[in-house]
This record gives structure tokens, C-alpha cells and sequence, in this order.
């Protein structure tokens, strides 16, 4: 029972004793708003999965350090072997049993479903844990060049082919940490280009998950994909200015996405809390001059950069259409970083580009206290403010501006904080709201 | 999908799955058996697990040769050794360039350019063996040094017990090491001992005798 659910069943004793409520009626919805009574099943069934697994590999291990190269390649191959027979047995039970389910035993039009998800997530999983395994193990045990990023790359193009073909968000996962994996490993830069390739190919996975229902698949999908994303933008751009500007790029772009998944509930609130946290620890550490000294990059990552800021800013103008005006002010984000570094290539301090950033965190910061005063969320109002004063501490502690730069900042800010205090005083308020009282009915878009 | 495409995707995926695990073996038994021969000092790497893989892990200390390219190379690029034989198969470095050199050569990573002189990680490390055969080899004999009287200068220096020296196999770039030569005799057979293992308790004076005391098999 989800926490409504447990709200109401809390709630109806009241009721009935207030006489809202006949007892009937109570046990009707407390009948009604029941969730599924818990199973063992599935936890015992993935634990004893994990432990079989687990055992099987600690076995394996045991013996690996012992086995000749030939009897290691049987190893290796064996399990890869069994994994792509069990994903053909599947595709083959699965497009049956779609096809017997269809059209039903006497012909009428069914829905189209085919085998249990967990069976799909299990072959899936099975097969990209033993293709990786494969390729490392036979890599290791016939070691011609150290350098197995190669090796990784094919695999993930297999194991891509294989994602669209068995529909599984773990192999999605695997396949994901995977191209990632080759370009960290990859002592030259090419892999890179190719990484980001695999990697954009795998993407359009995500909307075949939620547009077959799979909402918690979807979401786990999503989240290792962006993880490899984070992971492949630190391994393409190893200066921190640039490691900076794309962790916050994809932070501001998960929060926009997340305000287009809306429709689909708590799979967008997931979206738009994992994105505004990030986008917020971005610009802590682009708070930092640090972070900005330096500057330099290759044209390929200044056309990452356009590429990026053109995707944000379309996923921008959606979101300011649909009046979902903080998820809009989290999309300038990228647009902000991208001002700073090109300040940075001026400023080789990185002052300019710090104090910028401080500044536009003070606009977002305003911008969640004011959402959360329109919505009455205390604790939206609360995190807003600690935003602020977690960003005067970063301009207090970061030694790259001088006493007087700082004192001059915080001049400045308690000037503004001074002038909106005289614009925003109660009896302006009532003045404006007696001159223009439609004020009062005017609600903001859908928003966090 | 349609069915038919969904099962040559399929085939084509795994088929190339398989391929590259026959593939990277290939490659390495190629290079095993038809590369040109090379001989190159080498000193055993021992840790703790030394005797519980399937191979030794050797250090071939050839790191750094001429660069004689045009621009510098990037770190991790993978760069050419133009090398050849000299007395007794011993390999020679003679340059490291970008191009592809006319004779044999070698693939490596460049790590850094100090002057002209590219640094580099000489590309086999690993000496494979069965694990019967690794428990035979004495630690100490690999790695202990001695202090030896050079004839010429007279002058005491701290030498390895045991020369070591790594027999290679190069071939279209790759290298591979085929054996570990103690002395010149091949590292599986230079320390084989005849008979049985026995624990012997020495004499202490002259009324006494050797006393050997035959022990169980294995380690």
C-alpha cells in the first residue's frame, strides 16, 4: 500500500466516528485502496539468484589463478555460450507466447504480452555480465597489449544489438557502464569519440521502456545512463573547467527531462530531484575560482559544448511553454556555465567566472524560496535558503577573490537583498493587490 | 521488428561476441608461433601472490629510444620501434617514430618525450605457465643478488645470483614472451630436481653423520 493508501486507512476510523462515513462505505474503500498483499517470492527469488551467482563466481575465482590459458578461454566461453542460448530460447518462447496470447485460443484480439519481465531482466543481465566477463577474462589470459578499451568498445556494440533485440534495462545498464568503461580505460582518444556514439545510440532504449509501461525499468535505465554519460565527460574533458561545465549540462538537462516526464508521476519527481541536486552541487564547485583557472579545450569539446546547449535550450523553451518556470530557470544553467567559461578563456583567474556563477545561484536559490512560497512548501522554502547560505560561505572561503573583491561582492548582494526588501515591503504588497486584484487569482504552471 | 531481421541482428551480435574471444586468442597464439625470435634481460616481478596465477610477471627493462618523428607524441599514442637482432638474438631498440618502419618493429604506447628520447612501457610483461610448473620455480634463486669481484676494474659489485633473460616472439608489432632463460637453460628446467624431497639434518662433529629424512610430496 503506497502512502496515501496507508493515509486513508489511517483517516477512516475518524470518519466513521465523525459520521462522514457509513462503516460500509469505510470497509468499501479501505477494500477499494488495498495495495497487493506482499509476496516473498520476488525478494527470495533475487536473493537466491544474487547467492548463486555470487557462489559461482567466488568459485570461479578460486580456480581462475590455477587454469592454464586454454582450460581459462573454456572458462570464459562457456558461460557466453549459454548466455546467448538462453537468449535465443527466449526471444523464441517470448515471440510464442506474444503470438498464442494475440490472438487467443478462439482467435478473439488479446493484448500483446509476452514472457515475465523478470525473465527478460534475468537473460538480459546474464548475457551482458558474461560478455563483459568473457572479453576481460580472455583478455587477461592471452595479454598481447594492456589496452583492452578496443575490446570493451566491440562488446558494447554487441551487447547494444543485443539491448534492442531482448529489451532488458540491466543489460541496458551493463551496456552503458560498459562503453563508459572503454573510454576511461583508453590510453588515446578515439575510443572517446566512439563511447559518445555507443552511448547515443542507447539512448532512444529509454523511451521504448516508458512507452511499454516499464516505469521502474525505465528509471533504472535512465540513471546508469547518465551516470556513464557523467563518467564518459570526465574521461573526454580532464580539465576541471570542463569536467565542471558537462557534469552541470547533464545535471540541468536530467532536471528538464524530468519536468517532461510530469505526466508519468513519481518517475519525473526522481528525474527532477536527482537533477536539481546535481545542478546545485555544480555550481558549488563552479563557485570556486579554482575551477575556472586554466581554461582551454579542444574545438571538439567547444562542439560538444554547442551540441549540449542546443539540446537544453529545446527541453528550455518546452518547459517555458508549459510555464514550468523553475525547471526553465534550471535550464539556463548550461547557458550560464557556458558564459563563465568563455569569461574563463578572458579572466585566467577565474574570478569572473566564479563571482558569475555566485551570482546566478542566488537567482536560483530565489527562484526554489519563491516556489516553495507559492506552493506553501516550508521545507522548499527551507532548502532555498540554506542554498543562499551555503553560497556565502563558498564566496567567504574561496581565497581566489582578494578581501577586497569579496567585501565588494557582499556589498553588492546586500545592496540588491536591501532593494528588494523596500520593493517587496508589506504595504507596497497591499497597494498592488488593491490596484490589481486579479493578482490574487493568477496560480502558477505545474512545477516542483 | 520482423522476425527475419530480429534473428540475423541476433546471429550477427553473437557471432561477433564469439568472434572476439577467438579472436584475441588467435592473435596472441599467431604471434607465439610464427613471430621472429628476440632475446632481452629481464628480472621476475614477485608478490605476494606469486605462486597462486598462471603466469610470471617479467620486466623487460627496454623503456626509452630515439624519437626521431616529427611532432611530439600524445600521451597513451601508440608509436613504432623500429628494432632488430644483434648477438645471440638480442633485441635492439633503434628508434621509436610514428610511421611504419621498413623492418621488423614494435607497437608502444608513448608515456613522454624527454629531449629526443620518447619513455615508454615495453609491451610484454607476462611469461605464461602451468601452475604445476610455477610451484617449481625457487624465489630466491630469481631474485637474489650477490657481490661479485668484476675481473677488469676489481671493484665489488652487487649482481643478480642468476642471469635472466626473456626469450621473445615479435610479430607484425605485438611481442610475446615465450620463455624465461636462467643461465641460458629455460626457467622450467633450470631448478628441477631429481629424486626424492627429503629434509636433511647436517652433522654437528665429526662422530656424527648426515641424517636425511625423506618429507611428503607437494608444498
Amino acid at each position: 500500500m503506497d502512502s496515501h493508501g496507508q493515509w486513508l486507512k489511517s483517516e477512516l476510523p475518524e470518519w466513521q466516528a465523525e459520521g462522514l462515513v457509513t462503516e460500509e462505505a469505510a470497509e468499501a474503500l479501505a477494500e477499494r485502496y488495498e495495495g497487493p498483499a506482499f509476496s516473498w517470492t520476488g525478494p527470495l527469488f533475487a536473493a537466491a539468484a544474487f547467492c548463486f551467482a555470487a557462489g559461482l563466481a567466488f568459485t570461479g575465482a578460486g580456480l581462475w589463478g590455477a587454469l592454464p590459458q586454454d582450460e581459462r578461454f573454456v572458462l570464459a566461453a562457456a558461460p557466453l555460450l549459454l548466455s546467448i542460448l538462453a537468449a535465443a530460447v527466449f526471444l523464441l518462447a517470448d515471440g510464442a507466447a506474444r503470438h498464442v496470447r494475440r490472438h487467443g485460443e478462439e482467435g478473439e484480439k488479446m493484448p500483446r504480452r509476452g514472457l515475465p519481465v523478470f525473465l527478460r531482466e534475468g537473460v538480459g543481465i546474464f548475457h551482458g555480465i558474461a560478455a563483459t566477463a568473457a572479453v576481460w577474462m580472455v583478455h587477461d589470459s592471452f595479454l598481447l597489449d594492456p589496452d583492452m578499451s578496443g575490446l570493451l568498445a566491440a562488446v558494447s556494440l554487441c551487447l547494444l544489438v543485443m539491448l534492442y533485440l531482448l529489451r532488458s534495462a540491466g543489460l541496458g545498464v551493463i551496456f552503458a557502464a560498459d562503453a563508459a568503461l572503454a573510454a576511461w580505460v583508453a590510453p588515446s582518444g578515439w575510443i572517446d569519440g566512439a563511447s559518445w556514439a555507443l552511448l547515443a545510440a542507447g539512448f532512444p532504449f529509454f523511451f521504448i521502456l516508458i512507452g511499454g509501461k516499464r516505469q521502474e525499468a525505465g528509471i533504472a535505465y535512465a540513471w546508469g545512463w547518465i551516470a556513464s554519460v557523467l563518467t564518459l565527460t570526465f574521461c573526454t574533458a580532464s580539465a576541471q573547467m570542463w569536467q565542471v561545465v558537462f557534469f552541470a549540462i547533464a545535471a540541468s538537462l536530467t532536471w528538464l527531462v524530468g519536468s517532461v516526464l510530469r505526466p508519468y508521476g513519481w518517475i519525473g519527481t526522481a528525474f527532477r530531484f536527482l537533477g536539481g541536486a546535481a545542478v546545485f552541487g555544480a555550481l558549488f564547485t563552479a563557485g570556486f575560482g579554482a575551477a575556472w583557472r586554466g581554461a582551454d579545450g579542444s574545438w571538439l569539446l567547444w562542439v560538444l559544448l554547442v551540441l549540449f546547449l542546443l539540446a537544453d535550450g529545446a527541453l528550455l523553451l518546452r518547459a517555458a511553454g508549459r510555464k514550468e518556470w523553475l525547471s526553465t530557470a534550471a535550464g539556463i544553467t548550461p547557458f550560464v556555465m557556458a558564459a563563465a567559461a568563455l569569461l574563463a578563456l578572458w579572466d585566467e583567474s577565474g574570478v569572473s567566472s566564479a563571482v558569475v556563477v555566485s551570482c546566478f545561484m542566488v537567482f536560483l536559490a530565489a527562484a526554489v524560496i519563491a516556489r516553495g512560497i507559492q506552493k506553501g512548501r516550508n521545507w522548499q522554502i527551507g532548502s532555498g535558503l540554506l542554498l543562499l547560505l551555503a553560497d556565502g560561505a563558498v564566496r567567504l572561503w574561496d581565497s581566489s577573490l582578494t578581501f577586497g573583491q569579496r567585501g565588494a561582492f557582499f556589498l553588492v548582494a546586500g545592496a540588491a537583498a536591501a532593494a528588494l526588501c523596500v520593493l517587496l515591503r508589506p504595504a507596497r504588497r497591499k497597494r498592488r493587490r488593491a490596484a490589481h486584484p486579479e493578482i490574487e487569482e493568477r496560480g502558477g504552471g505545474e512545477d516542483a | 521488428m520482423h522476425r527475419k531481421w530480429l534473428w540475423g541482428a541476433f546471429a550477427l551480435a553473437a557471432a561477433a561476441e564469439v568472434f572476439l574471444l577467438v579472436w584475441v586468442r588467435g592473435a596472441y597464439r599467431t604471434v607465439e608461433a610464427e613471430g621472429a625470435e628476440y632475446t632481452a634481460p629481464a628480472s621476475v616481478q614477485f608478490t605476494a601472490d606469486f605462486y597462486d596465477k598462471n603466469y610470471i610477471s617479467i620486466h623487460v627493462p627496454i623503456d626509452k629510444a630515439q624519437w626521431t618523428g616529427a611532432a611530439a607524441p600524445a600521451e597513451g599514442e601508440e608509436v613504432y620501434l623500429a628494432v632488430s637482432g644483434g648477438k645471440d638474438k638480442a633485441l635492439q631498440v633503434l628508434r621509436a617514430q610514428s610511421a611504419l618502419p621498413d623492418g621488423p618493429y614494435l607497437l608502444v604506447r608513448a608515456k613522454r618525450l624527454d629531449g629526443d628520447v620518447l619513455y615508454f612501457d615495453f609491451p610484454a610483461d607476462r611469461l605464461y605457465m602451468d601452475a604445476e610448473a610455477l610451484r617449481k620455480i625457487p624465489v630466491t634463486e630469481l631474485s637474489e643478488r650477490v657481490q661479485v669481484k668484476d675481473p677488469d676494474t676489481g671493484r665489488v659489485e652487487t649482481r643478480m645470483k642468476n642471469a635472466l633473460t626473456a626469450s621473445l616472439r615479435v610479430k607484425d608489432g605485438r611481442a610475446v614472451i615465450t620463455d624465461l632463460l636462467v643461465n641460458g637453460s629455460p626457467v622450467s628446467a633450470a631448478f628441477t630436481t631429481v629424486g626424492k624431497i627429503a629434509d636433511v639434518k647436517y652433522a654437528a662433529s665429526g662422530k656424527e653423520k648426515d641424517t636425511v629424512v625423506p618429507m611428503a610430496e607437494g608444498r
